[in-house]
């Protein structure tokens, strides 16, 4: 099967959007998806040319601009909290259980 | 060994500052001080928190995490800041939410990936309430060096 792309935007593409990519995929890893889905990282400037290649933009930067694909705000995932109804929102968003 | 993240001299108490950005001005001019980041560090993190505000709710006491480009930063370091009082800072992914941030940690990261480690733990960090308030009141740079160090390997 083929894979589902998340992209995951941050300010500087080097800090927050990292962390929350790395708790992601230890996410699906412990879920069995870990072979379902492809993780990526890129800064909020990036984000716009970069989405049509993806399935799910996941971010912690405000973003106002329109996106071609679904965008889902990714804070919950560093603070700690709130994570299972945006993680229910991603699984769903790419089909997955 | 500790972390070459962490610096004594970086570890700032009693910051008097009476909004975000004079905060992380003071910061900024210590980083410039110790060589870890250039002059250009400062406007980048101020422009940085005005367009990718860095707030968040930590467990019981607000933090931010203010960083910017790595092309401001010649030697990769993690600074923490104690506020004498909250500053406001605006929430990160949602610029209408205002968290009243104690503690700041400024990233000045030269690269991602080797420091995620970091990262991860500083997560850890800002969901443990008695941590963050061990951290809140720490008396000494000596004492907060240490409890740094003891936590984030």
């Amino acid at each position: 099967m083929i894979k589902k792309r998340i992209l995951v935007a941050c300010g500087t593409g080097v800090a927050t959007s990292v962390a929350v990519a790395r708790k992601l995929e230890n996410i699906f890893k412990e879920r069995g998806l870990a072979d379902m889905v492809e993780v990526s990282t890129c800064t909020v400037a990036e984000m716009e040319s970069k989405a049509s290649k993806y399935d799910l933009i996941v971010t912690t930067a405000h973003n106002s601009k329109p996106m071609p694909v679904k965008v889902i705000m990714g804070v919950a995932f560093l603070i700690g909290r709130g994570t299972e109804p945006v993680l229910q929102d991603i699984l769903d968003t790419l089909g997955l259980k | 060994m500790s972390n070459p993240l962490f610096h004594k001299n970086l570890m700032i108490l009693d910051i008097e500052a009476s909004s975000a950005e004079e905060a992380l001005t003071f910061m900024s001019k210590k980083l410039i001080e110790e060589g870890i980041v250039k002059e250009s560090f400062t406007q980048a993190i101020l422009d940085r928190e005005a367009e990718f505000s860095t707030g968040l709710p930590g467990f019981g006491r607000g933090v931010a995490i203010p960083h910017a480009d790595p092309e401001h930063v010649n030697v990769s370091a993690l600074a923490i800041g104690i506020m004498r009082h909250p500053v406001q800072f605006r929430m990160m992914g949602n610029h209408d939410e205002l968290i009243e941030a104690e503690v700041l940690f400024m990233l000045a990261l030269k690269e991602s990936h080797s420091h995620m480690s970091v990262l991860q733990s500083l997560m850890d960090v800002i969901q443990n309430e008695a941590l963050l308030t061990q951290i809140k009141e720490a008396h000494t740079q000596e004492s907060l060096y240490e409890l740094m160090s003891a936590n984030i390997a």
